[in-house]
């Protein structure tokens, strides 16, 4: 196995967690317009962002910074961050780092190995536009509208195992470009040497790669922030729980995703979340995925579908190919068996 | 433009979606106007992911329209290279040179079909089962989903419905048809790009007359109202 792909699905009650440009006194929600109707979303980016911080809260060091200037009596100086060999932020979430024009340097860019989709509302909203006044102690009120809405919004997700903290190398023709070193980071090698660091050959390039113990460590953190998503704009005003109500991982062999429609939604019902079409990819797909699906499920959320998608799915959950649980403990018991040796396959491109 | 062989040719069809993505127009500097479809390169670059090879240099024919639209507002937050304004898990300060606020345009529901013929797309067919790097189609967020993997046969045509295919310019004289510079293949320095004109219809355009075309008999992208099938497609060199 190499790649864990997923869906997730975050409900916002009277919420607006992602917005977008404001006009003239109102902040508006982040839309897309489908067939002519209006979708809310909130940003991969945005979405990832609050992952980071919660890899962050749980006490994954995130780049620091060091800085010297005036108070040490030398040239204003800091060290940047964009080191991810030694941060697991910067690994997982990549980054992009131009060089300067003049000295021509090159650019060096981390192509992030987690993956995650826009979180666009499975069915069409009309977002709430609430009207605001602030009026405390003026003569003359400042208004300030703003728009929230309620909805189901879903992404995919997928992570590439085998190259979180794998580290590939230029060649000559500049084949492998994206997520590598310079020449520059290439030596600081000998450093990641220190950190354990073998160089390897991965997907036919040559690469530097962290010890397998750190990979995985990675990896769990990363599954245990989504454990505990919290984040976003407007948490005065529209607090709400972020945590994914319904998600759900299948690790495969290939880096594709096929869980585009086991949860989605149409205009008529809003939100469908869909058993025929699992067994329906899983069949498609046989040999190239590993049992069990691992559906993380809040208890209380939309438990008629939850009970429509157990008796269409039930002979899977009795063979245990479809495991359900609420979400947290889902996502923290992938991460504790990553943790073990059970899932190090999985680090590893199958072979071919 | 490859010499088209008029004898049929069997290929492989492969439908892709794509909930959100978004392609950048390289040909606006400084700001990000958005292409309506996936460039050609960057169909080259979903399948060379699937191989895993540095490039895919195979002729395949190509159609995508998406379901809607939206304009995202992205915050960057650039890493600058003398390190005064330095990146603290990931953010970066405000001001000259540090985060800002920008526009961007993407695509929702993007729907993707490529037809990959003869040997050299059932090679590539059959590594889309596995694809060695993660499929994506557009930005490193925009995850795309394999629909559909089905055996056809090509048979070249001189009239046929007119659908969503990119076309070369010499392809038909559909009056609708708006001409796209995009990219055909960049190399894999990612230093030199061969930039072409394509044809493309965001409406369907009906039945017409083509040349150097190709039909999928069996396929209907849904775009027609009698349901009738077969669409022309054209096979795009690199």
């Amino acid at each position: 196995m190499a790649y864990l792909a997923g869906r997730m699905l975050i409900a916002v009650e009277a919420g607006a967690p992602n917005n977008g440009r404001s006009e003239e006194t109102t902040a508006r929600v982040k839309h897309a317009t489908v067939r002519g109707r209006r979708h809310p979303y909130v940003s991969a980016q945005a979405a990832r962002r609050w992952i980071r911080d919660g890899m962050v809260e749980q006490g994954s060091v995130p780049s620091p910074v060091t800085r010297v200037g005036k108070a040490q009596g030398k040239a204003q100086k800091a060290n940047t961050a964009a080191d991810p060999i030694r941060y697991a932020d910067d690994d997982l979430f990549g980054y992009m780092r131009a060089g300067a024009k003049k000295d021509d340097s090159a650019t060096t860019l981390r192509d992030s190995p987690f993956m995650l989709g826009t979180l666009m509302s499975v069915a069409p909203v009309y977002p709430t536009e609430d009207f605001g006044v602030m009026s405390r102690g003026v003569s003359e009120p400042v208004l300030h509208g703003h728009e929230f809405y309620t909805a189901d919004l879903a992404a995919p997700f997928l992570l590439d195992l085998p190259r979180i903290g794998t580290f590939t190398l230029p060649n000559t023709d500049g084949v492998g470009r994206p997520n590598y070193l310079t020449s520059e980071q290439a030596l600081q090698v000998a450093e990641a040497a220190a950190f354990g660091a073998t160089a390897t050959t991965f997907r036919d390039q040559p690469a530097v790669r962290l010890p397998i113990e750190e990979r995985k460590r990675r990896a769990a953190l990363l599954l245990e922030s989504l454990a505990h998503l919290s984040g976003g704009a407007k948490q005065a005003l529209h607090y709400g729980d972020r945590v994914p109500s319904l998600i759900v991982m299948v690790p495969f062999k290939g880096g594709i995703n096929p869980l585009a429609h086991v949860i989605d939604g149409d205009e008529a019902t809003g939100l469908r979340v869909r058993g025929d079409v699992l067994r329906k990819e899983l069949a498609a797909w046989e040999g190239e995925w590993e049992a069990p699906v691992r559906i993380g499920w809040r208890p209380g959320f939309r438990d008629d579908l939850r009970e429509d998608f157990e008796k269409e799915c039930a002979q899977e959950l009795a063979d245990q190919t479809v495991v359900i649980d609420h979400p947290r403990a889902v996502l923290r018991g992938l991460a504790a068996e990553m943790r073990t040796t059970a899932l190090d396959a999985w680090f590893e491109d199958p072979a071919r | 433009m490859t010499e088209v062989p008029r004898e049929p040719l069997p290929a492989w069809r492969l439908e892709f979606y794509a909930p959100v993505a978004s392609f950048r127009d390289p040909f606006f500097p400084g700001l990000t106007r958005g292409l309506p479809v996936p460039p050609p390169s960057t169909v080259r670059g979903l399948l060379a992911a699937a191989t895993g090879a540095p490039r895919e240099s195979l002729a395949f024919g190509m159609a995508a329209w998406s379901e809607g639209q939206g304009v995202d507002a992205e915050t960057y937050h650039p890493i600058d290279a003398t390190g005064l304004n330095p990146a603290v898990s990931g953010r970066v300060r405000a001001g000259k040179g540090g985060m800002t606020l920008r526009s961007r345009p993407f695509l929702a529901g993007v729907h993707l079909t490529v037809w990959l013929p003869g040997s050299e797309g059932d090679r590539v067919a059959r590594a889309l089962r596995r694809p060695r790097w993660a499929l994506r189609l557009g930005r490193s967020q925009d995850l795309v989903h394999v629909e559909a993997r089905v055996q056809v046969m090509l048979e070249p045509v001189e009239e046929a419905i007119v659908g969503h295919a990119l076309a070369p310019v010499s392809g038909h004289d559909v009056p609708s048809a708006i001409a796209h510079r995009m990219a055909a293949s960049v190399s894999t320095d990612r230093m030199s790009t061969h930039w072409a004109d394509y044809l493309w219809c965001d409406l369907p355009a009906g039945r017409h007359r083509v040349r150097g075309a190709y039909q999928d008999a069996g396929y209907d992208d849904g775009t027609r109202p009698d349901g009738a099938r077969g669409r022309a497609l054209w096979l795009l060199a690199p």
